[in-house]
This record gives C-alpha cells, structure tokens and sequence, in this order.
C-alpha cells in the first residue's frame, strides 16, 4: 500500500507539471488579452478611449516573453515588483500563485479566504443530493416497475435535464413578483449568524443538490437492481430475514460502493455548479472569482485557481483510489 | 317573533361591527395623516420637486455590475470605485439647471458645467500658465498614515507628477490610461506655496485647465502611501479626502463606504447642510439581471443604475418591473444610442460610401422605435456628437435634404445603391455576406432586428457574440466588418472625437481631412473655433456614413420611493461613479413603513 501510495504521489509530479504548462497557457490563448479587457471597460463608458499598452504589459509583467512568464509564475525565475522594481523568486515553488494584475493582491491569499465558502456550497450541495437520492434509488429498487419507480425516475430524468441557471434564476424571480421575497444577496458570515449563514446556502445547495442527485438516484437504482439479483441477497430472502433486514445490511452497503465513487468524482461538477450559482445568489466563492477573472483576462488568477482546482481534482481521486480497499475488501493495491 | 327577535340582534350587531370597522379604518387613516403632518418637507431648487425634508444617517444599497479590484488611479481605472473616496480638484455643479448640462456621464465636464472641488479657484496669468489655488480647510481621513493631517498643494503637485511623469517621478512613465491630459505638452507642475500649484505647458493649449480640474482618472491620491508602497497596492491603503471612507471590500462581492464626519464640503442646493447625509453605503457585485431586479423587488437593494453600471438596458424588464412594483421609481437615463451599427470603412464592401447608406436607408427606425421600444425612443439621426452640445453639431433639420434622404428608410433606393456599387442579388438573393459583432451588454435581440432588415435588401448578417475582450481584440486587429457601437454621445465632444482619427486601430475609420480638423481642434486657441471645427468633424462623420444610426432608447436609473433628492442623474464629474450617493438621504419613516 505505502509502496502503492509513493508511485501514486510521484506520479503526480509529472502530471502537475504538465497541468502548469496548461493552465498557463490555455487562457493565454483566449482571443482577447488583458489590456483589450480594459479598453473594453473603459469603451463602455466613452468610444475610443485607449490605453497605453505597452505601459500597461510592463506595470503587469507582461512585457517578457511567455517563456520568461512561465518561469517566473513557477518560481524558476526571479519575478520583478512593477512598483518597487525589487525581484523576488515568488511562484508556485515558493507556495505563491502569484498576485493579481489589477489590485496586485496575492492569489493565494484570495483564494484561502474563499475556499470555505466553496466548500461549504458543495458539501451542503452533495448531502442534500444524498439526502434525495438514496432513499429514492434504493425505493425505486425494491419497488421496480411500479408507480413509485416510474415516478422516481421520471423525477431524475427531470433533474438532470433541468439547467441549473435556469432554475436559479426562476427561484429569484418568481418569489420577488409573488411574495416580494429574495435570498439574501449580502453575505452572512458562518461565525456571526450560523443559521442565517445556512439559510442563505440552502437554496443555491438545494438546486446545485438536486442536480446532482438526479445522477446519484439512477446509479443507486441501477446497483440495487444488480445486488438485489445477487445470490447472496436470495439466500438471505431463503433464510427468512425480513426486507428490512434484506436491503439495508445486505444490499444498500455493497450497492453503495460504486456511489462512493460516483460522488467523490462529482467534487468537479460541484465546482462547475458553483460558478452559476455563486454568480446568480452573489456568494463570494471560488467560482466566481474564477469567472470575474475571465472576463478581465486576469491570467494569474484564471491561472491559479485553475491550478488549485486541477490540484484538487487530483488528490480527490487518490483518496477515492486509498478509501477504496476499506469499502470493498477484494480490491488490494500493491 | 322568535326569528323577528334574531333579525333584529343581528342587524344591531351588524351596525355595531361595521361602526366599529368605521371607526378602526378611521383611525388608520388618520393616524399617516397625523405623521405626515409631522413630516417636513424640502423643495429642490433647481428640479422644483418636494422631499421629505434632509435626514442624516441611514444605509443605501446599490448594485455594481463589476468591481474589477481597481485601486491605483494612476495603472487603473480606479475612479469607477474610488469617487466617493478620492477627490479632483473640480467637479460637476450639482446645483447646476439639468437643461443646462446633463447628469449622465463622460470622461470629463466642460469648464462651463465644473466648478471647484479640492482647487478653490483659478486664474491663467498667460497662455502657458494655469495657478490653483487649494481649498484650504480640507484634511485627509483620520486613517494612518494620514491621521487627518490637512490636505495642501504639495499632495496636488505629488499626485499630478505622478500621474504625468514629471518633478520627482521623472523616467517613470505617464498613466497608461492618460489619454488626453497625458498627451498636453507639460513642461512642470510645482507647488508655490501650501495652497497653490502651478502648472506650466510647453505650449498653449485651451482644455488644459479643464483636463486639469476633472480628467476621469485625475484622484488625489495619498502621497504618503505611494511612497511607502511604491503605489497603492491594497485597498485598505485607500486614504482620501472624500465624503466617505471605504471600509470593506470583499473582491467580486460587496464593498462598503462610511460616512467622513468631518468632510469639507456642503451641499451645492442647500448650502446650510454638511455632507453627506447617509451613514453607510453597500455595493453589492451582482452580475445577473433578474437577481437584481429580485432585490429591488423585494426591497433589499435601493438603487441600480448608471453609477454601477446597471442600469435597465431591456425595455421589457424596465415595463415588467413596472407593473410589478409601480411604487419603484425609474428614471430614464440616455446618454447616447447605443443601437448604432460601426462600420469597418477600410474593408469591402464597406469601403464604398454607396454601401454603408444602403445599409443605414434599409432600417426602417420608425417603425422599429415603436415595436421593439414601445415608441419609447428618439429616432431622430445625429452624428457623434449628443443632443446637449447643440454648438458642436448641426441638428438634423438643418442638414442638407439628399443627407436626409439616406438616413431615411427606403429599400428600394437602398437596393439601386447596391446594384450600382457592384454587388448585385445572387440566384438565392442574397448580394454579400458579412460579420456583424455584437456587443455582449446589450440584448442581442437588437442586432437580430437590424440584421432582420438588412436581409430584405439581400445582405447576409451573420451575428457573432464575442466577450468585450475579444470585440475590442479583433476591433484593434481591423479583424471586423460591422459592429454593435455607440454614437451621439452626451458627453464632451472633444473626449469622443479621437475615437475615429485613423490612428486609432479599432475607429474603422481613415480619413485624413478628419485626421487633419482633429489636429487643429486640439491646437485650437478659442472654445468657438474648437467648436467650429468639431461641427465640420461631426457632419463628416455624418455624410461618410461612417455609423449606421440606430434609434436612442431610455435606460432606466431604478430607486426605492425612499431615496430622497435624486433626479436620475449619473454622476457629479468626468466618470465620477457612485458619486451621486453623496447628495442623496433616506426617509427612514417611509422604509419603515415600507417594511424594510
């Protein structure tokens, strides 16, 4: 296992390595950079207003070539201040994401202070998805083909065709005409109000959940249909155990094993999700700032959160790979 | 009688009920009366319109559509967050006739529509000098490092070498986004005395003074601070001498102003209240639509509108919420068309004048003001000069009648253009196909209508919708051939004018008598020769077609009833957002009513 571990963990070096390069410079081939960004900001105010690019790509760092810029972001090369003019190795070796183009803050910074936000839409997103879908897979199992099983799975087909933007949006609207009532659009810290902190997150969480159930609620009626039909679930029927008995200790634990990887590799929809709706209830989180530094082509923060994501995405998945001997004893690494 | 003796208790009771009923809506009524007797009430002196009279305190809530982490003037387009925070030394006359000058927006006032902000007054003994006197009395924010200490021409001097890379910042650049106040051939700004600054120039030039008193990005910004950082790196460097200090700002979400108790300045109407009168100020970042229009509806935002960048751009929205909510107030806010089509001139089949008056006679305005604005817009044609600036351009009556007729909808003699320029119907009918960029903060729907036109006179749109990044990319690149764009600006001809020397990758344009009158409107040494020529510039821009002329349409200002002394208005200054929220109070009584 540690052996296993090690290879893992050393492979990730190579694969990390590969998705800097990426990151780097995917959003750098966007048509659009940074200072057209600003002229269109500006061109909304007055036609015709230009800046001084070259000014600009020097104040940002952005004068040298992509090579030199990849360097310094990975912190092979020294990186100089614009303002003070003093160099410094500050990339992702020295634990840096670097600074942000407009308001030079440090990314990493920005992103710790987000990140609990984040992860608490999503881990509510992924309960409340649970919450719907095991009761109604397993349900649905054990009464295949009748009126309950057709409408859970119509309720699912419904789920997962239904665009989470657009429910979001209805949520808004619709409350706001008829009761003269919206979410909270301020943010209300976990620390100073926990129940108004949860409310606010319950709406964005219910809707990003239910998407995610709809999936989750097929795959569990799917496995609890395949382990029902087992041998060793027959034998517990022939033993006289009764349903109860049947489904919950026998079934629902083997079923559940591939749930476990169904959700654990929802953790990136999650934070696909979180972008909609961070944008639509205004919660300051990870997606959003991603978003809002797309638009202005803020490349070390697209570039950065993107590599925290990646980064989390990876790890994510060698946990799932380490859980998964616990949870199904004929699976070994060596 | 037994039933008789029923009836008769239960008249009694039915008179008793509604007697008391009476009684009670009596009382109910009586008892707003009774507070609004108690209200006082204020007449504004320039609109004429009644408020409950001023109160201090109180929150406001508005929304931004992007904050962009904006925080250096000198990099950044930090006005646009700052202008409650940072002075200039001019500003917009609040108490100025609305008719006179127009509250909407732009990149800088005329001097006739400015008067002193953080500059007291000004004099130009010569052609080459302009002297500031510094208002004395105004003091920093009681936040390190300034502590208050009181504001003096060394901040001024400070502040503007910085900006021009002059004095001690000499072999830095000047402000990338410096435009016109950066290309005046400065010669020195140096401080004479604690109160005065003067300003030398190489050579004369007319707007200088203006550009001096109230360029966009021209904030005072804390000297003490540049110096420690190099710049300001953080928003809670932010120190100014504003109305308001900024107190909280979570990037991408919410930012907070507080009120300066010992601000200088008082308020231009009624000149016995010291300003400003909120207490606290919340922006909210929100970038959906209906999740703002959700919060107006549901009282937990005050304000949208141009001072954010989110203003009611969609007829529909602006009658829904009407409908919806009549007790919100929506103000219309028109600063320009920004239905207008900008035409790639230097590309066929642009470069033919033929073409591009074929394109403007094919949309019929009329009858597209009335369907798809409700008839609520203007339809009638101007160059890129706007309404307000009547001695910068010639009204549409006074053009010649052959003009007139190519701004007029005629597909038939739009179609005998084409023929004549070359591009006849093909067998499927269409003459020629072509781009058409569309700009993403507007409805699309609206170029789908022109494009719609267009095609009954055999011209193929294909409607692209890239990010503005990307517009404006392939704009510099020449990479375009129709475009969504703006025209008939409210706001100071000489800051749009610019827009379409050739020099300007993104103009479309290439013209060198245009290139030429611009030169010497910039050289020019009176206001009615800059005028003049700025007139000729405009009918140029006019007869070459260089703009296909779309209907102006109201957007919509939108505050809650409870928002006292605003009239609409945009701003207090050359892109001075936010601004306006330093003139404005809460009647408290009435939101309370309101239940909020």
């Amino acid at each position: 296992m540690r052996t296993y571990i090690i290879r893992r963990l050393l492979l990730m070096i190579p694969t990390l390595l590969l998705l800097t390069i990426l990151v780097f410079l995917l959003v750098r081939f966007i048509p659009g950079d940074v200072v057209d960004a600003i002229e269109a900001q500006l061109e909304s105010f007055s036609p015709g207003t230009e800046v001084d690019r070259e000014v600009v790509m020097r104040l940002m760092g952005l004068d040298v070539p992509v090579y030199v810029q990849y360097g310094r972001w990975i912190g092979v090369l020294p990186t100089p201040d614009p303002l003070t003019g003093e160099s410094e190795f500050r990339g992702l070796l020295q634990g840096s994401l670097g600074r942000s183009l407009f308001g030079h803050f440090p990314i990493e910074a920005e992103i710790l202070r987000r990140l609990p936000l984040t992860i608490e839409l999503g881990v509510m997103a992924i309960i409340i998805g649970l919450l719907i879908a095991l009761p109604v897979g397993i349900y649905s199992a054990v009464r295949q083909d009748t009126a309950v099983d057709y409408a859970g799975r119509t309720v699912a087909v419904i789920g997962l065709a239904t665009p989470n933007f657009w429910l979001g949006i209805m949520v808004m609207v619709f409350p706001a005409i008829w009761w003269g009532w919206s979410p909270s659009m301020k943010m209300i810290p976990f620390t100073e109000d926990p129940l108004g902190n949860l409310g606010m997150f319950l709406i964005p969480s219910a809707i990003l959940g239910t998407a995610l159930a709809a999936g989750t609620m097929r795959m569990t009626r799917t496995m609890m249909l395949e382990v029902l039909r087992q041998d060793y679930i027959r034998t517990a029927w022939s033993k006289g155990l009764g349903e109860r008995a049947v489904v919950i200790r026998h079934a629902v634990k083997n079923a559940l094993i591939p749930i476990v990887t169904v959700v654990a590799l929802q953790v990136p929809l999650v934070v696909g999700g979180s972008v909609i709706m961070e944008s639509i209830f205004n919660l300051p989180g990870l997606g959003r700032f991603l978003l809002d530094a797309l638009n202005t082509r803020n490349y070390p923060i697209v570039s950065g959160v993107n590599m925290f994501f990646a980064s989390v995405v990876l790890f994510n998945n060698l946990v799932i790979d380490l859980i998964y001997p616990y949870l199904d004893p004929r699976v070994r690494y060596k | 009688m037994q039933i008789a003796q029923v009836m008769k208790t239960f008249a009694v009771a039915l008179v008793l009920v509604l007697a008391a009923t009476a009684l009670w809506a009596g009382a109910e009524t009586e008892e707003p009366a009774a507070a609004d007797a108690d209200k006082r009430y204020v007449t504004d002196p320039v609109t004429g319109k009644v408020y409950t009279a001023h109160e201090y305190g109180g929150t406001l809530t508005f929304v931004k559509g992007n904050d962009g982490g904006w925080i250096d003037a000198y990099k950044e387009n930090a006005v646009s967050m700052w202008a409650l925070v940072y002075e200039k030394l001019g500003k917009l006359d609040w108490a100025l006739d609305r008719d006179a000058y127009p509250f909407t927006g732009g990149y800088m006032t005329p001097l006739y529509a400015l008067r002193g902000a953080l500059a007291e007054s000004w004099e130009q003994p010569d052609d080459t000098t302009i002297v500031i006197n510094v208002r004395q009395g105004v003091h920093w924010h009681d936040k390190a490092p300034m502590n208050g200490r009181e504001f003096t021409a060394g901040d001024v001097e400070h502040s503007f070498q910085r900006y021009l890379g002059l004095g001690r910042f000499a072999g830095d650049d000047p402000s990338p986004g410096g435009g016109e106040l950066t290309s005046v051939p400065w010669e020195s700004v140096e401080a004479t005395g604690d109160h005065t600054v003067v300003f030398k120039l190489k050579e004369p030039r007319l707007r200088a003074l203006n550009l001096i008193l109230d360029w966009y990005q021209m904030l005072m910004q804390p000297p003490e601070v540049v110096d420690e950082h190099g710049g300001i790196t953080d928003w809670r460097q932010g120190v100014g001498t504003g109305p308001y200090e900024m107190t909280d700002w979570v990037l991408g979400s919410s930012f907070e102003y507080t009120r300066n108790p010992n601000y200088w300045a008082f308020d231009e109407k009624w000149p016995e209240n010291r300003l400003p009168y909120i207490e606290k100020i919340y922006g909210l970042v929100i970038v959906e639509h209906a999740t703002r229009i959700a919060g107006l509806r549901a009282g937990t935002i005050d304000y949208i509108g141009h001072p954010g960048s989110t203003q009611i751009f969609d007829i529909n929205q602006s009658l829904s919420l009407q409908r919806t909510n009549p007790e919100i107030n929506q103000y219309p806010w028109s600063q320009r068309s920004d239905n207008c089509a900008g035409i790639n001139t230097t590309v066929a089949p642009f470069d033919d004048v033929r073409v591009r008056r074929a394109m403007q006679m094919a949309l019929d305005l009329d009858t597209m003001n009335d369907s798809y604005y409700k008839g609520l817009g203007g339809t009638i044609p101007r160059g890129f000069v706007g309404r307000k600036f009547p001695s910068y351009m010639t009204p549409f009556e006074d053009w010649p009648e052959e003009l007139k007729g190519y701004y007029s909808y005629d597909p038939e003699g739009a179609e005998a253009l084409l023929d004549e320029a070359g591009y006849p119907r093909g067998a499927d009918g269409i003459r020629f196909k072509t781009e058409y960029m569309h700009f993403d903060r507007f409805p699309v729907s609206w170029s789908e209508f022109m494009a719609s036109y267009w095609k009954q006179i055999g011209v193929e749109i294909d409607i692209l919708t890239p990010t503005q990044a990307e517009h404006t990319a392939r704009r510099n690149a020449g990479d375009w051939a129709l475009t969504s764009e703006a025209c008939g600006t409210d706001a100071d001809p000489m800051i749009i004018a610019p827009g379409f020397r050739s020099t300007v990758a993104r103009s479309g344009v290439h013209d060198a008598q245009y290139d030429a009158w611009f030169e010497t409107a910039v050289n020019a040494s009176t206001i009615e020769e800059q005028q003049s020529i700025i007139k000729q510039m405009d009918m140029r821009y006019i007869e070459q077609h260089w703009m296909i002329w779309g209907p102006w349409a109201p957007q919509y200002n939108v505050a809650q009833p409870w928002i006292m002394g605003y009239n609409g208005e945009g701003i207090i200054g050359g892109n001075t957002t936010h601004s306006v929220f330093s003139r404005l109070w809460i009647d408290s009584q009435m939101k309370e009513a309101m239940g909020h």
